[in-house]
């Protein structure tokens, strides 16, 4: 009995001193205190920081303070804009030469030469997680600061563009030298350098003085460095990330769920911004022969009964924007002349007449697959309500990532899906994800097999003319193979001081080229 | 205690190994090819069969002490879990201490006044903590003392001030068991022949229970303890994910969405292993107390050595 | 004979019980007295309100379930039942103590014996530790157990062995005044007869004053002075061991004896009491003997006898008893 007495408060200095152990590691020096900081929210680890692997929803949040690439593009259609590289030139159809700048150092010194350059597209070919870098055919150097790009083929619309913008350029010296190649410590040209990565917890960037661009505006807008250190703090619970906000341990976060919003609208010491995500919800329609949506009526029946405006209205109010086609107004070569078309306006007696002539009884019914995510869930149970108003009854699987990605390419698991697309910057990406059936075992990815969709598409995707992109646009309408429902708004809080954000192409927030007030911190 | 392992570390490959959901499909993103997914497959070994893949795993493990690499991290998992595990260690353990300092006391409270104020108003409170959810729990502590207070951080790590709120949170539940647990082996015990002599002896009332009757209530109490670390180990995971502490738990959920095959088996190898280590010390701990179970222990070793 | 030596004197001792709301009347208005250096055998079945009694002298009866509902107990003379705790802790163990019916329980399972008898020695002298031990040790040698089992636990005695060293702990303070509760009725008949060796012997080198309660006649006979029958939580017969067993004048004390199978006699079947013992929480009206009585009275179901001295040191409670006499003497 005496030894449990002694035992007990020994086991609880011990547990005490783990805690103070598994704290010491990772806390920060108490001078760091005094830096200006600015703190972002992220809400999933980036994981792997090495250049040349898949992306995640971490990982993007991170690339483009870490690493720097031969060009940038602000928008979709603009020419490319310079960043490591100033200068291209077109040689032939599937030639192009990449001129660097002269003065690249990275933060350990390196220079970076198209040495580099041409190794690290060589590195990102070869480990094959990039899936534009896959259109290479060869990449070689011509002079100490000039790279040759040979493609394999023609680049379509936007084809160039993605390739010369995918990969990041490290110094080959650096990442040789890495015991984990990068996969904890990259060594980068970026104005910023990881001081300090917990994996799970942060990352804690610090601007460097030797950044080698010393004329900013020759680089993309986020090369700038305008506050000394940048923390990206992981917060995996939603509900913690306005709590973070509300004790300002968090300076910014666009992961902020609708409903905690409200308690920062006109609130003195926060702003709001809203941008439109690049994300399309869409419903795609299982069209192969023998499921019920080969029929044209009942994929038009099915738009017909969804009320895109309500759904938005009781999903995310004020947070999210209906469709008019399977893509949003992110997306360069949208038209907004379709916003003022009829796109299926809800029209119950319509729907159901449709559905009749398809063949389609009261009760029938029909599998939806949907990822399990809450925004989603609420969607398809609206839908659930909106189809049961026509006499369908429609059972609803959820499923884990993962698992949604398997049965995604399933023909006999599923008669509806809902699905996100996004893809390149250009309305015909979405589209290609959708609808390319040069991917999915020559089908579309509801299993359609249609000659003119397909000839149509190509047409845009290579001319990209106005003409072109209605004419899919209108075609795809009428057949509806895929309905486009919803896009959501990212909704960003930030507390005062934070008088501009800055986003790259991924709409990832990059919080050091943000602009602060004179105050901050 | 090697058998249960080995056990476990079949058993975990086996299910991974059952699971849908294609790690590679997840790596290499929505636009990947065929071609590339195939390639990516043979180059980490999926293809090969249960049995080669089951083999290298263990082998790798037992001879090695390598866990593999992750996937997602790209980092070998060894050291991840090594840099890991002493902060849900510290948290699990911590609770579990809390909880037997608060909560046994309160149960003998609860005995010596069994059925008055102070017993139905422990009870109580233990029927409380243990019906609220510890994620909401752990939420309404933010609440009052990061967003109300601001005396203790909401999440993270980097102090032990960070771990104040998940440890209480985690253990609420833990300490209401364990007063539940330790007054009704009290009252059983209070009943007994031997307290009476006790009391026959004129000692005071003091030295009866805490001499007499709480060392013999302990024995069933320190069982559940033991029990109770598979609990504080599973519920360590929901307040990592509350208080974005990056511990074995989330090291292990972030691997299952992601299909990281070695990370999740490695991590329910090592909690497995923790597990059965806490378990052996239960039963150390009893023998330490009780000289019935030391004396079948040195009975079995006695008659080893002369048979 | 002055006071001075009466030891023990038990005035209308009532204990009560309450169990599931009901009210169970364990000991009612027991009186007795117990002179200094004799043994007073308290014989009757289970039940019978003998243990409460025991405990009640002791006060350490259950807190929870059970009260003191009437009487006084004086020890030497002085008034225990209004003592505070505090005082009664003086006298367990040291003045009074008391051996109890299970061995097997009776003794804390993880603590060495050695240390439980040094517990009480402790507890009421102060000296060092390594005399106390010194003197816990001389106890199991007084018991018949060698001092080197010390450091031994309570699983590796036989209960013979168990039930002596409780007589130890008992003994070890020189109590004046002992409680044996029934302490062979849980062994085998030859240590029986070893460990009633051990406490007569004991007993009489320290002039220890002994409350034995029993329901063995046999024990009775052999060990104690006087003899006092309780039946239905009431002492129904009480005196010295020769009157009572020469001329047991109570109904239900005849029928114990007539229920001790003779050695010369040819028995087939034992001769027990027909009828069962009162329900404690339903006592009966009038005498609590009665529906078991072979010659009940008309007024034997209605009305409460008093306990009576029929012949000088010879009291019963019985009104036949009383008659008879009346009409003998």
């Amino acid at each position: 009995m005496k030894k449990i007495v002694f035992l007990t408060p020994v086991l609880f200095l011990f547990s005490i001193g783990l805690l103070f152990a598994a704290g010491q590691g990772d806390s920060k020096s108490a001078a760091a205190d005094a830096t200006p900081e600015v703190v972002l929210a992220i809400g999933a680890d980036p994981g792997d920081l090495a250049p040349f692997v898949g992306m995640s929803n971490g990982r993007i949040t991170v690339l483009h303070t870490i690493y720097e690439y031969l060009f940038y593009l602000d928008k979709a259609g603009d020419p490319l804009s310079p960043y490591l590289a100033k200068d291209l030139e077109k040689i032939d159809d599937v030639t192009y030469h990449v001129f660097l700048y002269e003065n690249i150092y990275d933060s350990a010194g390196n220079h970076i030469t198209a040495e580099d350059a041409a190794w690290s597209y060589q590195t990102a070919m070869d480990m094959n997680y990039l899936r534009p870098v896959g259109d290479i055919e060869s990449v070689s150097v011509v002079d100490e600061y000039t790279v040759e790009f040979v493609l394999k083929r023609k680049p379509l619309v936007g084809d160039l563009e993605k390739v010369l913008c995918e990969a990041p350029i490290v110094s080959k010296t650096a990442y040789e030298a890495s015991s984990d190649k990068f996969a904890k410590n990259p060594v980068t040209s970026s104005p910023y350098k990881l001081s300090q990565y917990i994996p799970g917890s942060k990352l804690v960037f610090e601007r460097r003085d030797d950044y080698w661009q010393k004329d900013l505006s020759l680089g993309p807008k986020y090369n700038r460095a305008n506050i000394e250190k940048v923390v990206m703090q992981v917060i995996t619970e939603p509900a913690q990330h306005s709590i973070a906000l509300e004790t300002k341990t968090v300076d910014i976060s666009a992961m902020v769920t609708s409903d905690d919003v409200k308690n920062f609208e006109g609130r003195d010491g926060y702003s709001i911004f809203t941008f439109q995500d690049n994300l399309a919800v869409i419903l795609q329609f299982n069209g192969k022969d023998g499921s019920p949506f080969a029929s044209k009526e009942l994929r038009q029946a099915m738009a017909y009964a969804i009320d895109s405006k309500a759904m938005c209205q009781a999903v995310a109010p004020g947070a999210s924007t209906p469709l008019v086609t399977v893509g949003n107004s992110n997306f360069g070569g949208y038209q907004t002349k379709w916003e003022n078309e009829n796109y299926y306006a809800y029209d119950v007696a319509r729907a159901k007449a449709l559905a009749a002539s398809a063949g389609v009884t009261p009760g029938t019914r029909i599998r939806l697959l949907q990822m399990n995510e809450p925004r989603y869930s609420l969607i398809t149970q609206i839908i659930q309500y909106q189809l049961s108003e026509i006499g369908i009854q429609l059972e609803i699987n959820q499923v884990e990532a993962s698992v949604f990605n398997e049965l995604k390419y399933d023909d006999s698991a599923w008669d509806i899906m809902l699905d996100t697309v996004a893809g390149g910057n250009f309305i015909f990406s979405p589209w290609l994800l959708a609808f390319d059936q040069t991917k999915n075992k020559g089908l579309t990815g509801g299993f359609v097999l249609d000659n003119k969709l397909q000839s149509l598409l190509t047409e845009a995707s290579s001319t990209f003319t106005p003409e072109s992109i209605d004419a899919f646009h209108k075609y795809q309408k009428d057949m509806n193979y895929a309905y486009g429902l919803l896009s959501f708004h990212n909704i960003v809080v930030a507390v005062e001081g934070v008088d501009k954000l800055v986003r790259d192409e991924r709409n990832q927030i990059v919080p050091g080229s943000c602009e602060f007030s004179p105050e901050f911190k | 205690m090697i058998p249960v392992v080995l056990g476990v570390t079949i058993l975990i490959f086996t299910i991974m190994y059952f699971i849908p959901g294609d790690p590679v499909k997840l790596m290499l993103g929505p636009d990947s090819t065929p071609e590339q997914i195939e390639a990516k497959r043979a180059d980490l070994g999926l293809n090969d069969p249960y049995v080669v893949r089951l083999g290298k795993y263990v082998g790798g493990i037992v001879l090695e002490f390598d866990f593999g690499d992750s996937w997602v991290y790209n980092t070998p998992v060894t050291h991840e879990l090594l840099n890991r595990l002493p902060r849900t260690l510290a948290i699990a353990l911590a609770s579990m201490i809390i909880q037997i300092i608060i909560g046994i006391p309160i149960g003998v409270f609860a005995a010596v006044y069994q059925n008055r104020f102070w017993d139905r108003l422990a009870m109580f409170i233990a029927l409380i903590g243990i019906s609220m959810p510890e994620f909401w729990v752990a939420l309404m502590m933010v609440l009052l003392f990061s967003v109300e207070w601001g005396i203790l951080p909401p999440f993270g790590i980097g102090g032990i001030q960070y771990y104040i709120l998940p440890v209480f949170a985690l253990s609420l539940a833990g300490i209401a068991t364990q007063a539940r647990q330790t007054r009704s082996s009290m009252l059983e015990i209070i009943r007994s022949d031997f307290i009476t002599t006790a009391r026959s002896k004129g000692i005071s009332q003091m030295r009866t229970l805490f001499r007499h009757a709480l060392p013999n209530a302990l024995l069933p109490v320190i069982t559940v303890i033991g029990n109770g670390m598979g609990r504080l180990l599973g519920g360590a995971v929901v307040i990592e994910a509350i208080f974005s502490i990056p511990g074995v738990g989330m090291y292990m959920v972030g691997a299952i969405n992601a299909r990281d095959y070695n990370v999740v088996m490695s991590s329910v190898i090592i909690l497995a292993i923790v597990f059965a280590l806490i378990m052996l010390l239960v039963d150390l701990v009893y023998a330490m107390i009780d000289p019935r179970i030391k004396a079948q222990f040195a009975g079995k070793r006695r008659s080893k050595n002369n048979g | 004979m002055s006071e001075n030596d009466t030891m023990l004197s038990v005035r209308d001792l009532s204990v009560e019980y309450t169990s599931e709301g009901k009210v169970i009347s364990a000991v009612n208005g027991v009186s007795f007295d117990l002179k200094r250096g004799r043994t007073l055998g308290l014989v009757g079945e289970t039940g019978a309100g003998k243990t409460s009694t025991a405990k009640s002298i002791m006060r350490i009866l259950p807190d929870i379930s059970s009260r003191i509902t009437a009487g006084e107990i004086y020890l030497e003379g002085k008034e225990i039942l209004c003592l505070s705790e505090k005082e009664m802790r003086r006298i367990r163990g040291r003045k009074v103590s008391m051996i109890f019916q299970d061995p097997m329980t009776a003794l804390n399972p993880i603590i060495k014996v050695g240390e439980q008898i040094r517990e009480v020695i402790i507890q009421h002298n102060s000296i060092s530790k390594k005399e106390s031990v010194a003197r816990a040790k001389e106890m199991l040698e007084l018991v018949g157990i060698s001092g080197d089992r010390y450091h031994e636990y309570p699983h590796q005695f036989s209960g013979g062995m168990k039930q002596r060293v409780v007589i130890a702990i008992a003994l070890s303070c020189n109590p004046e005044l002992l409680l044996a509760d029934e302490p062979t009725t849980a062994l085998d008949v030859t240590i029986q007869a070893q460990v009633m060796e051990t406490i007569k012997k004991l007993k009489e080198e320290l002039n220890t004053s002994m409350l034995l309660i029993t329901h063995d006649l046999g024990v009775v006979a052999s060990a104690c002075d006087d003899v006092a029958v309780i039946y239905g939580g009431e002492i129904i017969e009480m005196g010295s061991k020769e009157v009572v067993f020469d001329n047991p004048l109570h109904p239900y004390t005849q029928g114990l004896f007539e229920a001790l199978p003779e050695m010369e006699e040819d028995a087939e079947r034992l001769k027990p009491i027909g009828g069962m013992p009162p329900d404690p929480s339903n006592l009966p009206k009038g005498c609590f003997f009665g529906p078991r009585c072979p010659h009940p009275g008309e007024n034997c179901s209605t009305e409460r006898k008093q306990l009576v001295e029929i012949e000088p040191g010879h009291f019963c409670r019985c009104g036949r008893a009383l008659k008879m006499e009346n009409s003998n003497g």
